[in-house]
This record gives structure tokens, sequence and C-alpha cells, in this order.
């Protein structure tokens, strides 16, 4: 009985406990910013990444990983998903007051896969099949309790202009029937209120409840993730931005694609969510056509992320999904942008994510071969200076591939 | 705040823009009609509007013949919105459901802006607005212009489902509740609008209401309609739904805007004096007279409504894209062209308060350019400018040059050109042979391996036939003819925009008779039309022949007599006329007519009478880059008659002359000879003013000709009466219209009357349907003739070579193996609509093939145009040599249809009109790389 208590207290301290500092030594390191390094080291203390460079000192107290002949880089981020929940939306149409953090489960195969696949910032937000979803969450893919996943609780609300009905003129009354009435009850209980308190504060001016994330909206306190899956989607979404001063994040499918120019100059982010190369039959002259989103997109001098194509055997993968850009006419610097830094900032967490940089988060990863070869896998991956995975360890490969692998 | 976002993309739009400047062109402004006038338009407005002879340095220049320009059109109901749940929803914004980036089909309508509305399905379907139609990066088009709350009161909106109303979130306990919408009748929709502005006007009865979130913000909507901040539009057909609209709109403070009005024109003093404006979609526009001669008082609705004041736009039910159409059917019943005009234009624009149908300095250019009258019926703009921007174009088709050269050229007169070039100028065969200079600008198509030969003629179809008519009060499209008669050419129902021409031209088919249906003994004209060139010369011959269809009949001799009848009443017609001409000049002698006077000339183009042409010195080029360093030789050649034929002598600057004999040989002229030892041969048709050909050395090709008659003739004038205009309107006007057509036909005798001496012989009266017999009875136009009964067909050849001497062309394809030797001894040509192989006695069986190895010309024809070119090359297969099958779809046609100087041939001066294929033409794999139609170059759609 004792030595069961003793493992306990022994987990329970690894957990709690500041982690060792940690140096992974002379490896190809891929900062993303900046230029990659041949044999350098990276060393991470509290969490944090202290050092990137060529020798760096190590001394008794830190853990040393040889990573010699490895690949050292940031973690990917994932911009968006609707993975990770039972299901992706709600039955009925305008649900703001839904938040992904209630329907999270620790225990999906996804999050386990995200840990494999070196995705270690997930932003999980409401689907598609909606008018306004509910407000998303942005976790990293270890912990049991959600409490434990979380980096940011309600990161934003998830709204969708792809008509449900075929009805678009329907659907954008109902949206902006919902916007209206959350901005009128907002004014109404400021007005109401107005003597409790100087500056704007939902309990004082008793903001409802159900209300709360639709007014933080519309104070620009929320940024609103806009799913468009046509070019008219978007210019829906850039007049919602300017009617109702909206922090807009767009979340492009397919079809958007002849909108681009649209967004040139705006400094929207922007998260390419559908295919990379769609085929579509050209409406003037019937011919079938391949259009090449990711080049279009920079033509149009747009940064953007790249997300995880869900149920996909290969676009699953971010190191996939970087690759194919390049496919498309990326640079390899714009390519794993698309992946890290862009997918950061554009989830509002660009200063800690995504780049091997002094004071970033330590989500690092140990890849055996460059992220763009296709040949990659994650051998080590770190979060927050902690070794969260070892592919040698792994316990559902050696289930699959048997102990040998 | 949502125009400030378009702001930015409009200015990178405009910056982007070439000056357009349209030439001496007929204008309306919006306003007014006046000639010879140019506008300048730049970056996006109008820019100058001057006089015919306003130039502008590096702008692109529209110069056409006799053309009009008119404001963008504007459509004052489009539905873009289907019924929703609700009943009562004026939050609902139409324009949220256009999408600036689908391909805009109204454009190519010429409308440029439109109110995109909530639909009818509903009492309170939504609220319309308006929409530009610029260029899809200029992001959207959404007008700042004030929606307006769209009530509709027929009764298509009532009986609105019930709501299903479900608990958020969802408990056990909760069952969803149901609520009943209003209204089921016309009361119902007058209680529920005043209870709406009832609550609007008073928050207390509101807040009673007890209303769920959309209702309260449907008030609130209303709200802004009783503050002037949203517009009221009515949809009302009857006289009762009318009368509440006016009552309602006064209620809610509105001046009434109606859109509907069927029985508009039975209120128009009450809506004058209430100051309303009227959308008018009534169909029946042309409903013409009632059977006791009255006019029907609906069809001049916009006049009468006008006319009391009331302000009139026209709008299309449903049929968006025939807004042109539609507002032609309401000149025709009496609304003035200016009226008509400003009604699709200006006058809409008014209605729905949008900043368009204006050309005045400063506004924004949305333009559109015809190459005739605008409402003439079946018209459709050349060139659509929205924003400045040219959006359609269909003006420059034939303009820039084109030039192929390719491994062989088979111009169809059974010679073969090898790496050849063919430039095409204009529209039409530049020259033929190797070393053509290309003009610079060219498009050079160049394709060593390819085969050109020249477009292809199919001798009958329905191709591109749109039959607009109307059905239960709508109008309806129809894809096929019946019976026409020969007051109507199958011409005049010919799209060259619809698919199937594309297709058809696709398949190298540039030239289509088309064909009325049949079962009469004179079903109706034959139309000769192009596909694949631009629309405006889309029609080569209203009636290029007629089409007899005797089918199902027996051999009797009425039924013989009874064709001969016609064609002997229509003999007697035309020497009426030429009757009345010398009696006309005999009397004019004697009566010397003084200045000014109106001429009655009539005088009808003859087949080329040869020896008083060739009288003439011809003179023009012979292109023979080979032979000549130079390129081409400048020449006179000179005719004199001879016991069989023609002696001729063509003389060329500095070099030997070509002396020879000339002589007719299947409708061509061939001169043979020699220059300068060496033999020669010239071959090419003739008409009265060209003869253009292919030139042979040595029995070379080398290379082709065209010389022209030297002093022309006095230019033969159409059959054309005094008034011009009610010609045009006898032949493009409805067939409804028929009574008012006949009044004005009749007119041309007595227009010149005024001035006239006594006693000078008047003209006959005009007759349209046997105008068409003209060409027939001369010779020069065919009948295409169908008889299942073997006596029955041999009665009528006989009957139509030996007493009329008529061109025919026999279509039924079971008779001929017995009728083959007669249609041979005749001279009568076989035209094939059936499949070229048939089931005879079990075997299998080619008519084609049969009628070609007996030396009878061959037409081929297919109801799918498209698949013209697969019916030869099975013929092929079945061993039809293809030179023959390559004739039956160019040369044979084109001389039947006596066309050999314009189609049917790769020679200078014709049509340019080529296919170019990747091999051996007709082999099973060859395929069409190319299409030229008249020098334009067709897309051709890939296939899956």
């Amino acid at each position: 009985m004792l030595h069961w208590k003793l493992l306990a207290l022994v987990v329970i301290s690894a957990t709690l406990a500041p982690a060792q500092a940690l140096l992974l030594r002379g490896g190809r390191v891929i900062p993303v910013i900046g230029p990659e390094l041949e044999s350098a080291d990276v060393l991470i203390r509290d969490g944090k990444i202290e050092a990137v460079g060529k020798d760096l000192a190590s001394d008794g107290e830190m853990r040393v990983l040889d990573v010699r002949g490895r690949v050292v880089m940031p973690a990917f981020v994932i911009p968006h998903t609707s993975e990770g929940m039972d299901r992706p939306n709600e039955m009925v149409p305008v649900t703001p007051f839904l938040s992904v953090l209630d329907s999270l489960d620790s225990s999906r195969p996804f999050f386990e896969d995200c840990l494999r696949d070196g995705n270690y910032t997930i932003a999980v937000m409401p689907g598609e099949m909606t008018i306004i979803g509910g407000t998303g969450t942005i976790v990293k893919p270890r912990g049991l309790a959600v409490e434990e996943m979380l980096i940011t609780g309600n990161a934003g609300m998830k709204l969708s202009l792809m008509p449900m009905s075929g009805n678009r003129a329907g659907h954008l009354a109902k949206l902006r029937a919902a916007l209206d009435d959350a901005k009128r009850h907002m004014e109404d209980q400021q007005a109401k209120h107005a003597g409790a308190s100087d500056v704007f504060d939902m309990d004082a001016f008793q903001v409802e409840q159900r209300r709360r994330e639709m007014v933080r909206m519309l104070r620009g306190e929320l940024p609103a993730w806009i799913a468009c899956a046509t070019a008219a989607d978007v210019e829906q979404a850039l007049r919602l931005e300017a009617d109702y001063k909206l922090d807009v994040r767009l979340v492009l499918g397919n079809d958007t694609w002849r909108a681009f120019a649209r967004l040139k100059g705006r400094k929207l982010p922007v998260i390419l969510a559908g295919e990379f190369q769609p085929r579509e039959d050209d409406p003037e002259t019937g011919k079938e056509v391949v259009r090449n989103l990711p080049q279009l997109l920079k033509e149009a001098g747009v940064r953007f992320a790249v997300t995880t194509a869900p149920g996909s055997l290969a676009r699953r993968y971010m190191w996939y999904q970087a690759a194919s850009l390049v496919r498309c006419g990326l640079s390899r610097e714009e390519a794993l942008a698309a992946v890290t830094t862009n997918a950061a900032e554009a989830i509002g967490l660009g200063a800690r994510k995504g780049a091997l940089d002094k004071g970033r988060d330590g989500d690092v990863l140990v890849l055996t071969d460059d992220p763009l070869s296709g040949l990659a896998w994650v051998e080590t991956g770190i979060i927050g200076g902690r070794v969260v995975y070892e592919r040698a360890k792994d316990p559902r490969l050696s289930e699959i591939f048997g102990a040998g692998r | 705040m949502r125009c400030l976002l378009l702001v930015p993309a409009l200015l990178a739009v405009v910056l982007a823009q070439e000056p357009l400047l349209f030439r001496n062109v007929t204008l309306f402004d919006g306003e007014t009609l006046s000639a010879g006038r140019s506008v300048l338009v730049r970056e996006g407005k109008v820019a100058t509007i001057g006089d015919a002879t306003l130039q502008a340095a590096g702008a692109k220049v529209f110069a056409v013949d006799g053309a009009f320009l008119i404001p963008g059109l504007v459509l004052a109901d489009a539905v873009r919105v289907g019924p929703s749940e609700r009943s009562v929803w004026p939050q609902v914004l139409a324009t949220d459901a256009h999408d600036a980036y689908a391909p805009q089909a109204l454009l190519d309508a010429g409308i440029t802006t439109f109110w995109a509305s909530p639909g009818r399905g509903r009492f309170v379907p939504g609220s319309g607005g308006v929409i530009s139609l610029a260029a899809a990066d200029a992001g959207g088009g959404v007008q700042p212009a004030l929606p307006a709350v769209h009530v509709v009161l027929s009764p298509a909106a009532f009986n609105p489902p019930h709501i299903y109303v479900p608990a958020v979130p969802p408990g056990p306990e909760d069952r969803p509740g149901i609520k009943r919408q209003l209204p089921r009748t016309r009361g119902g929709a007058a209680m529920a609008f005043r209870e709406l502005l009832e609550f609007a006007r008073n928050a207390a009865a509101a807040e009673a209401a007890e209303l769920d979130e959309d209702e309260r913000g449907a008030v609130a909507v209303f709200a802004d309609v009783l503050a002037k901040k949203r517009g009221l539009r009515f949809r009302a057909d009857s006289v009762e739904e009318i009368t509440l609209a006016i009552e309602l709109a006064r209620e809610a403070g509105h001046a009434p805007v109606i859109e509907g009005g069927a029985e508009a024109w039975q209120l128009a003093k009450e809506l004058g004096s209430a100051g309303a404006a009227l959308i008018l979609e009534q169909p029946s526009v042309d409903a013409g007279k009632s059977r006791f001669g009255e006019m029907d008082p609906a069809a001049d609705a916009a006049a009468r409504l006008a006319a009391a004041g009331v302000r009139v736009a026209i709008a299309p039910l449903n049929a968006e894209g025939e807004l042109l159409w539609l507002a032609g059917r309401h000149e025709n019943a009496g609304f003035a062209k200016e009226r008509v005009l400003r009604a699709i234009t200006r006058g809409a624009a008014e209605i729905i308060g949008a900043e368009a149908g204006l050309v005045r300095e400063g506004a924004s250019a949305d333009l559109l350019l015809f190459d005739r009258d605008p409402l003439a019926a079946g018209t459709r703009p050349i060139v659509v400018v929205a924003h400045g921007r040219v959006m359609r174009d269909r003006s420059a088709g034939s303009d820039s040059p084109v030039a192929v050269r390719a491994g062989r050229v088979l111009p169809g007169d059974g010679t073969v050109l090898e790496d050849a070039t063919v430039l095409i100028v204009k529209g039409k065969i530049a020259g033929v042979g190797r070393g053509i200079t290309i003009p610079p600008g060219a498009r050079i198509l160049d394709l060593p391996e390819a085969v050109v030969v020249p477009g292809f003629i199919n001798a009958g179809a329905q191709t591109g036939v749109r039959n607009l008519r109307e059905a239960d009060g709508e109008a309806v499209t129809d894809a096929s003819l019946g019976a026409l008669g020969l007051e109507q050419p199958p011409s005049s129902f010919f799209d060259a925009e619809q698919d199937d021409v594309e297709s058809a031209a696709a398949g190298g088919v540039t030239s289509l008779v088309l064909m009325p249906g049949g079962g009469r003994n004179v079903s109706g004209a034959l139309s000769l039309v192009k596909c694949g060139s631009a629309a405006s010369e889309a029609v080569s011959a209203k009636i290029a022949g007629v089409f007899s269809d005797f089918t199902g009949r027996r051999h009797s001799e009425q039924e013989v007599d009874g064709l001969r009848k016609i064609l002997d009443g229509a003999k007697k017609y035309f020497e009426s006329f030429e009757k009345w001409k010398k009696d006309l000049a005999a009397f004019d002698e004697k009566n010397p007519p003084k200045a000014a006077e109106v001429s009655h000339q009539v005088t009808r183009s003859k087949a080329p009478e040869a020896r008083t042409i060739l009288g003439d010195a011809w003179r023009g080029d012979v292109w023979a880059p080979e032979v000549v360093a130079e390129g081409h030789i400048r020449c006179i050649a000179r005719f004199t008659p001879d016991k069989d034929g023609f002696k001729v002598k063509v003389e060329a600057a500095g070099r030997d002359p070509f002396e020879g004999t000339a002589r007719f040989d299947g409708g061509e002229l061939v001169a043979e000879g020699t220059v300068a030892g060496k033999s020669f041969v010239a071959r090419g048709a003739l008409t009265r003013h060209e003869w253009s050909g292919t030139a042979t050395l040595e029995g070379k090709v080398a290379g082709t000709f065209l010389l022209r008659r030297e002093r022309e003739a006095p230019k033969p004038a159409e059959v054309k009466p005094a008034d011009g205009k009610s010609a045009e309107a006898a032949k493009d006007g409805s067939a409804k219209n028929g009574s008012a057509k006949n009044g004005e036909a009749a007119k041309p005798a007595e227009t010149a009357k005024s001035d006239e001496p006594k006693g000078r012989p008047k003209a006959p009266a005009k007759n349209e349907a046997m105008e068409a017999w003209k060409g027939v009875l001369d010779g020069e136009a065919p009948i295409f003739l169908s008889a299942d009964n073997e006596r029955l067909a041999r009665a009528l050849l006989s009957m139509l070579r030996d007493e009329f001497d008529v061109r025919v062309a026999f279509m039924e394809s079971r008779l001929l193996p017995e009728l083959l030797p007669l249609m041979k001894e005749l001279g009568v040509a076989y035209a094939s609509v059936s499949a070229p192989v048939l089931k005879r006695e079990g075997r299998d069986w080619s008519p084609v093939l049969e009628a070609a190895r007996a030396g009878v010309p061959v037409l081929l024809a297919h109801r799918d145009s498209a698949r013209l070119m697969d019916i030869a090359s099975h013929a092929v297969q079945q061993g039809l040599n293809s030179d023959d099958a390559l004739r039956m779809l160019t040369r044979w046609p084109a001389l039947v249809l006596n066309h050999q100087q314009k189609i049917g041939g790769i020679q200078m001066g014709r049509d340019g009109d080529l296919v170019i294929l990747d091999g051996e033409p007709f082999a099973p794999a060859t395929r069409i790389l190319h299409v030229v139609s008249k020098g334009r170059l067709v897309p051709l759609k890939e296939k899956e």
C-alpha cells in the first residue's frame, strides 16, 4: 500500500515542481524567426526559452538532451479546428452563450494525436453549421482536466456566414438581429446603471450572463472568428467588421479566393481552412480549373495561417501542410511561418508561441528530419520545457508496431 | 458606413481604366434622343458629351454604324430571396443575397442597376435595396439608397406556415410551441399592417403585446418606415389590392410605390392624384385589339398611367433578362419610344432611388451600345459598360486580323495548298497561299500539322431558336418553331448568343440554314445565319429559300396544282410591279417629274446576267506570292462574248498578258488560257460585282484572285416602301400585331401622293408573303422540298424544274434510289436530314453515299449542329470519298443556296470561316483545333 502512495506523491511532485532546465545540444535549429543554425543549442528554463545559440554553457542542474543529427523547431500551432469536442455545433443556430470549454473532452484521440504530431497549441472553435456558434478556447494537448489544458479561456466568438438553409438574406437577418439585440442590451444596461461604474463593468451594469460574451465581442474585447465559404461571404464579413466594429479573424473556405484582392492591406488575421488547390468549373468557360489559393493569397499580399484537415490522412500533419504550401509556390520560410508564427499571431499568441526565441514558451519539437522532407517524425516533444512525448516510449505505437519499435 | 467601405476598392478599379469613346451615336441621355453625339468616358464617369467629331487621345474608340447609346438599364424588381418561415420579417435585406462574385447574367441583358427584392411569397418578406453591378473587385455594389420594406397584398402571400418554437436550451418538459401567423385574407393583411404601424407608434402597446425577438425587430423596422428612414413598397395587382395599397401607404405617410399593377390602368386617376409610382409588370402588353376592334385597355396601360401623372417603370415578371423585349412590346402598344426608354432607365432609377439611368457629364458611366434601335425585336447590347469598365463587348469580334499558317489548306474547290497561310482581315479572307505578308497586330495561329477547311454549313436545323411567346400571362421561351408561313422568316427567332449556337460553332458549323417546322405545302421561309461570329452580323439572309413540305400527302393533281398556283400568283405579283415600273417610266417621260421626287423604284437583284456584267472592265489583284516577287499583281480583265462563252484578256503593267476563254461551270466562271506560254486557269464564283477564286498555273495552285467590276451598274434598290420604318416594323414587329402592320404596309403607295401629278400610275399593294418568292422565282434561292409519296414527288419536282426553273433540294431519303435518275436529269440537289446510314431491305444503305455516287450534289443537315462533322465522318467510314464529304458541308450547300460568293470556300473576299483540324478531315480520330467564324476565333469548350 505504501509504495502506491509514494508513487502518487512522486507523480504529483513531478507535475507541480518547477521543471528542471532543459538543454537541447547540437541539433539543427530552425527558429522560424531568424536564420537556421547548424549544430546549435536551445536552453529552456522555467518553461520559457532562455537562449538559442552555439555552445551554450551547461551546469550540473540541467537536463541535457543530445540532439545531434536531429532538427529542433518550435511546436506547431493549429489556429482553428472543431475537433476535440463531442460534436461541433448545437442544433439551434444562434448560441452565443455556449462555450467550447464545456464540451472539450481531453480523452479524445485527437489530443493524443496532437501530442504525437507536435501540435502543441490548439484553438478549438465551434463548427461552421451555425450562425453564432459560441466561444472557442485555446488549449495544449496535455492534461486530464480542461483547466489543466487551458492556454486562453474564451478566445473568440465563432460566426458563420455559410447559409444554413440556402437563404443568405435570412441568415444575415438572424445574425444582425442577434448582434443588434446584444448591442441594444449593452446600451440599455449602460444607460440604466450609468452611476454604478465609471468604466464599463459587466457586473456593475448588470449585463445579462447569457449576453456577456456578445457584449465583449461588440466592445472589441473578444475577437470574432468569421467562417466564409464564398467570396460574397468575405464581403459580408468586411461589412460586419465595419458596421459593428468587430475584431475580425477570417476562416476561409475553397470558394473565397475571388475576394482575396479585397483583403489586401487590411492586416486581418486569415486562416486558410479549405483545400489549398481546389478544383472548380469556371462559370464563364465551363472548364475545370485548379485554383491555387496559397499563391493567390500571396499575390494579394495577405499573410495567412493554415490549419489541419480533420479526417484526412496526410493533411492532419502540419508539416505536410507546410510542405504542400511550398508546392503551391510559397518559400520555405513563408510555409513554415504559416504553421507556426502566423498561426500564433492569428490566435493572439504571437508573442508567446510559434518561434524559438528568448522569452517565448518552451514548446519545442525534436524532429528526426527536416519538417518539409515528408519523412520527419516528432522524436521528442516538449511543452513548457517539460518533455511530454517520446516516440521511443509511445505506448500506442509500441502496441501497434510491437516492442521492437 | 457601407459605402465608405467600398471607396478604396472603387478607387483601385477606376485608376486602372482606359478612356472609352463612343463616336457618332444616337444618344438617349435618360430623357431625350439626339443623333450624331459622341460620349467620352474617363475614370468611371462620363467625361464629355460632344458632337460626332469628338476626339480623345488614347481612348478606346467604339464607332459602329447606326449605333444607339443609352444608359445601363434599371430593373426595378428582381427577386433575390425565397420565402422564409416568417410572414412578417422586414429585417431581411434582399441585398444580402447578392453575390458580386458570381457571373452576372443581368449584364448580358444590359441591366447595370437593379432592385434586389425579397420576393412575393410572404406578406412582409423583407426589405429590398439597390444593387449596382460594378466589377466584382469593386466589392459588392450595394448602393447607399434607402431600402424599402415590401408589403405583398396579393393572395400568393396569404396562409403563411405556422412557426414551431423550440425551447433554448431544450429541456424534457418543454414542448415546441406553435405560433400562427397572419394574414389569411386581404382584410387580415390590412389588419396586420395597421397593427405593425400601431406598435411602431406606441411603445406601450408593443410592450403589452409580448412580442418575440423577431417581432420586436420587425416593429423597429416599421418605426424606421414611419420616420421615412426606410421606404415602403406594395405588391398589388387587382383593383382592390391597389386601392388598399393606396390607403395603407397614406396611413404610413408615404406616397404609394406599387409593383405589379395588372389592373392599375383602371385606377390611373386615383394613382395619379396620390402621387403614386408604379412598376408595371403586367404581362399581357400586346393583347392587341379585342374582338370588338377596340384596343384592349390593358395593352396601353403604360401610356394611360403616364398620361394621368403616374411615374411608371417597366419590369418583367420573373423573366429578368427580357426587360428590353418587354419594353419593345410597350412601344408597340403605343407608348412613345422616349417614354419607354425612360421607363427602363431614368424613370425606374427615380422610383427605386438609385443613382443611375442618366448619361450626363460627371455621372457614373453605365452605358449600353446597340448597333440598331434598342427596342427592335431580339436586340441585345453589343457593349455593356458599368462604372466605366467594359463588362461585355461583342463589337470587336472580327476586327483584328487572323492569320492561320497550316500544313495543308483545302480551299474547298478540290485543290490542295501545302504549307499555306490563310489571312483574314475584317472578317473576310484577304489572302490564301504562301509568303503572305501578315499585317502587324494580327493574331497568328501557327499550326504546321493542321489541316484548314472552310467553315461547315448545316443545311437545315433549328439551332439557336428562341421563340418568345406568352402562356398564362408569362413570357415563355420555346426552342422550336412550327410552320411559320412566309411573313416571318425563322431568323427573327434566332439568338446568336444561345448555348447551342456556340456549340454548333465549336463543332465547325459557321453557317446554318434555319428551317421552320413542316407540315404545310408552304411551311415558311429558310434563313441563312452565322454561328460563332459577332451577334450583330449573325443573319446572312433573312430569306434564303422556301421550305415546302408534302410529307404524308398522297399524289393528286390538286396537291401539285396548289403549289403551282402559289408560284403563278407570285409570278403575277412581280409582273405587276414590272408593268407598273414600265408604266411609270412611260408616264414620267411624258410628264417630267419635279425635283425631290420620291423614288418608287422597285428593282430586283437578278442572277448575274453574264453578258451585261462581263461587258464591263474588271480590275483587281491576283495573289500569287510564289510566282511573282512582289506577292500580288494588279490587273485588269476584259471579256468579249463569243459563240460558246467569252474571250478573256487580262493585262498587268509590265507583264505578259493572259489570254484565253471563259465559260460557266457549276455556277462558277472558269477562265482557261496561257500566260507567257504556260497554261493558266482561273476559277471562281461570279457575282454582279466580284469574281474571286483560285488561280492555277501549269496545273499547280498558284494563288487566289479577286476582281471587281469596274463600272458598277446603277445600285439595285431593295424593295422598299417609301416609309422605310414601316418595312422594318413589319418584319421585326410581332405577328400578333398583324392588323396594325398590314395597315402600315399598305401606306407606301399613298405616301408620296401630295406632290404627285394626276394620273401617275400607283404602285401595286405590297405583300410580304409574296416578297419571299422573289429569290425563288429568280432562280437564286432554293425550295427545300419534302414529299414521301413517289408519284407526288416526281410530279412536284418536274413541275418546279420544268415550269418554273427554280432551284430545288429534295429532302426525302427513302425515295432516293427511285428518284435519283430523275433528280440527276432535272438538276435537283439532295438535302440529307436523316442519318447517313439507314437500314433498307435489311442492309445498311447510305443515301448520302448513293447520291454522291450518282453525281447529285448533297447538302448535309443535322438537327444537332454540333454533330454535323460526326455525321460526315460516319459517311466517310461507310465509303464516302472525303473530298465529297467536305463538299457536302461547304461548297455544295453554298452553291445551292446561291451564297457561293460568301461562304463554302477559302477564297479571297469570302467570309473568314475556317475549321482547323488536327489531321485528315473526317478521319475517326480527327479533332477540331480551332474554328474561325467571320474572322472571330470561336471559344471551344473542352469536353469532359
